[in-house]
């Protein structure tokens, strides 16, 4: 397997305050990885230096066998979407459009066939047809969470770098959102990753190939569910009991019980 | 095709539709304005007649019309593309649906400019005639100045740009009010006539200089639409994840805009509203994309001005009613039914 992004080396701070700390972290291709850790532990920074949102220094950052401080910001846009924890709504557009605006890095001017088909197609595999021409300030939190994650495949990138991408779900969406996003990684003929900053231990421990826990800007451990998900690590980072079940089939599942209080 | 690109494509050719409806009530508009005027030997036939070189009509009628009227109803027409463009961009790049080109202290830099010239009577400009808005041009230049000086800062976000040109605002008023205390009763009524916004000052020719700038600037503002589009959607951090530069076409755009608002407002005095209003307006007909956004608003702008100007002109002729006094009574309570009316 090759590797899609390759981070050696990144640190980055607000200030005094030390966010991340000399990080090192590998993506491959076709492999959807999950950082967990408590808020504060630097999970949304991590996605935000990725996209250049913030200036990061770093001995090695590539994508693409490309260094990214080499990359401008169309060029990355075009590898990398982005979905934000959440989107003020200013100047409100018609659904349609805010999915088209993931075409932006690849439009001029006019909007191509290509580009209006690859919207509705888009629109059609996240169930969202019957909003399309509706005002986007005008649908619930959970309906514009997915409108955005519809415009970051929209844009058709090798890598998506989404923060909290199921926070305003309900369950049976969080369960289908994450399903297309899956189904979207693994597809072998075009290769692409996805990169979640996630609180669901469950959804993680469900739908990621590998998962990474951070902890103060810093990486504790990382691996498959099974072997990150242990209760003692859960203890480690999150301070809370949990008791993990593994099923005989599929994934396994966490309950936490308890917090453990502070020494 | 897909049924959604179909009624995608449909919605974009209504607005479209749309717009040419309001260049071609605009043009009717202009027609009617230059045949309206204190001179009862033209009427509008013999007006369009003339204009479009069908009836050469008599040597006082052509004047009257090429040499008093044209220049108005242009100027009328540039100051409103320029304003309200620069309305619709400013919004955009700053998210934020109260600034209009006044909001930078762009115009209160021009204000301080001719308040310098008609009562210290000091003027960077020697020519009489052009002493008060060579100096509001000037003086706005140097609002321009900080402006660019303010985006060459690395922590610089929409509320500073914002804030800061409220506060060249007082100051730029504070001095203005200090000039008018030492000021004789002529000069502070030379400046009273200067602040009312007026379209007469320009003459043919500098109708056309200040025509060639706006239309040339024009391009440039549209070369940002799908910028915009995102920007002012979803804020920075959405803009940079779709490959743009926020800081640099934030900058950019209002340094546009400010030369735009100053090179008109030099000339034509405070006019406000019509840069807030017709962003708006158009946003009502087009909604936020700014491809259609920033020609429907400059139509608007355009729209806007000429009844106003008219209007002004002939509801109690012969006094002439200042363009900036009648745009906001009579756009102000229309502005608030329209916004009133989608609310509801």
């Amino acid at each position: 397997m090759t590797n899609l992004l390759e981070i050696k080396g990144l640190s980055f701070q607000y200030g005094a305050h030390e966010v991340l700390k000399n990080l090192e972290l590998e993506v491959l291709e076709n492999e959807l990885v999950c950082v967990l850790g408590v808020n504060g532990a630097g999970k949304s920074t991590l996605l935000k230096c990725i996209n250049k949102i913030l200036p990061s220094t770093s001995i090695k950052f590539e994508l693409d066998s490309m260094s990214l401080s080499e990359l401008d910001q169309v060029e990355l846009s075009k590898l990398v979407s982005y979905v934000p924890q959440s989107v003020k709504s200013g100047f409100s557009i018609d659904v349609f459009d805010v999915v088209m605006l993931g075409r932006r890095p690849f439009i001029n001017w006019m909007i191509s066939e290509n580009d209006r088909n690859i919207v509705s197609n888009t629109l059609r595999y996240f169930g969202l047809e019957e909003f399309a021409f509706r005002k986007f300030n005008m649908l619930s939190g959970g309906e514009r969470q997915r409108v955005i994650i519809a415009k970051a495949i929209a844009q058709q990138p090798r890598l998506f770098l989404l923060d909290e991408p199921t926070s305003d779900l309900d369950l049976n969406n969080q369960i289908q959102v994450m399903k297309k996003i899956k189904a979207l990684v693994s597809d072998k003929e075009n290769p692409r990753s996805a990169l979640l900053a996630i609180h669901d231990i469950n959804i993680a421990a469900r739908f990621a190939d590998r998962i990474v826990l951070l902890s103060n800007g810093e990486i504790v451990t990382s691996g498959s569910p099974m072997e990150v998900l242990t209760p003692e690590n859960i203890a480690e980072v999150f301070r809370v009991s949990s008791e993990v079940y593994v099923p005989p089939w599929g994934p396994i599942q966490i309950i936490i019980k308890d917090e453990i209080p502070q020494e | 095709m897909d049924p959604l690109s179909v009624k995608h494509i449909q919605n974009s050719k209504k607005q479209i539709f749309w717009i040419i409806l309001l260049c071609a009530s605009t043009l009717f508009l202009s027609i009617v304005a230059l045949g309206q005027g204190s001179s009862s030997s033209l009427d509008m036939w013999l007006t369009a007649r003339i204009i479009l070189g069908i009836d050469e009509g008599t040597t006082l009628q052509s004047n009257i019309i090429w040499e008093l009227r044209f220049p108005r109803v242009l100027m009328a027409i540039i100051a409103g593309v320029a304003l309200a463009t620069a309305g619709a961009l400013m919004q955009g790049c700053l998210g934020n649906p109260l600034v209009s080109p006044l909001t930078l202290g762009v115009s209160s830099g021009a204000a301080l400019g001719a308040a310098t010239a008609i009562i210290v009577g000091y003027s960077v400009v020697n020519i009489p005639e052009l002493m008060v808005v060579g100096n509001a041009f000037f003086f706005s230049l140097i609002v321009v100045g900080i402006i660019i000086k303010l985006g060459d800062m690395n922590s610089i976000s929409a509320e500073t740009y914002i804030l800061v040109g409220i506060a060249i605002t007082f100051i730029s008023g504070a001095i203005v009010s200090t000039l008018q205390y030492f000021a004789s009763d002529e000069q502070l009524s030379q400046l009273a006539h200067w602040s009312f916004g007026s379209l007469s000052r320009p003459d043919l020719v500098n109708v056309m200089y200040i025509s060639v700038a706006v239309l040339g600037l024009l391009p440039t503002a549209l070369k940002w639409s799908w910028d915009l589009n995102t920007l002012a959607l979803g804020g920075d951090e959405f803009a940079i994840s779709t490959g743009v530069n926020p800081r640099k076409i934030r900058r950019d755009i209002l340094i546009l805009t400010a030369l735009m608002t100053s090179i008109v407002i030099a000339f034509t005095g405070l006019i406000g509203f019509v840069g807030l209003a017709a962003p708006h307006m158009a946003r009502l007909v087009v909604g936020n994309d700014f491809r259609k956004l920033i020609p429907c608003s400059a139509v608007f702008g355009s729209f806007l001005m000429i009844l106003a100007d008219t209007l002004g002109r002939t509801l109690f002729a012969p006094i002439v009613i200042p363009v900036g006094v009648m745009l906001s009574v009579i756009g102000g309570p229309f502005f608030m039914y329209l916004l009133l009316r989608k609310r509801s």
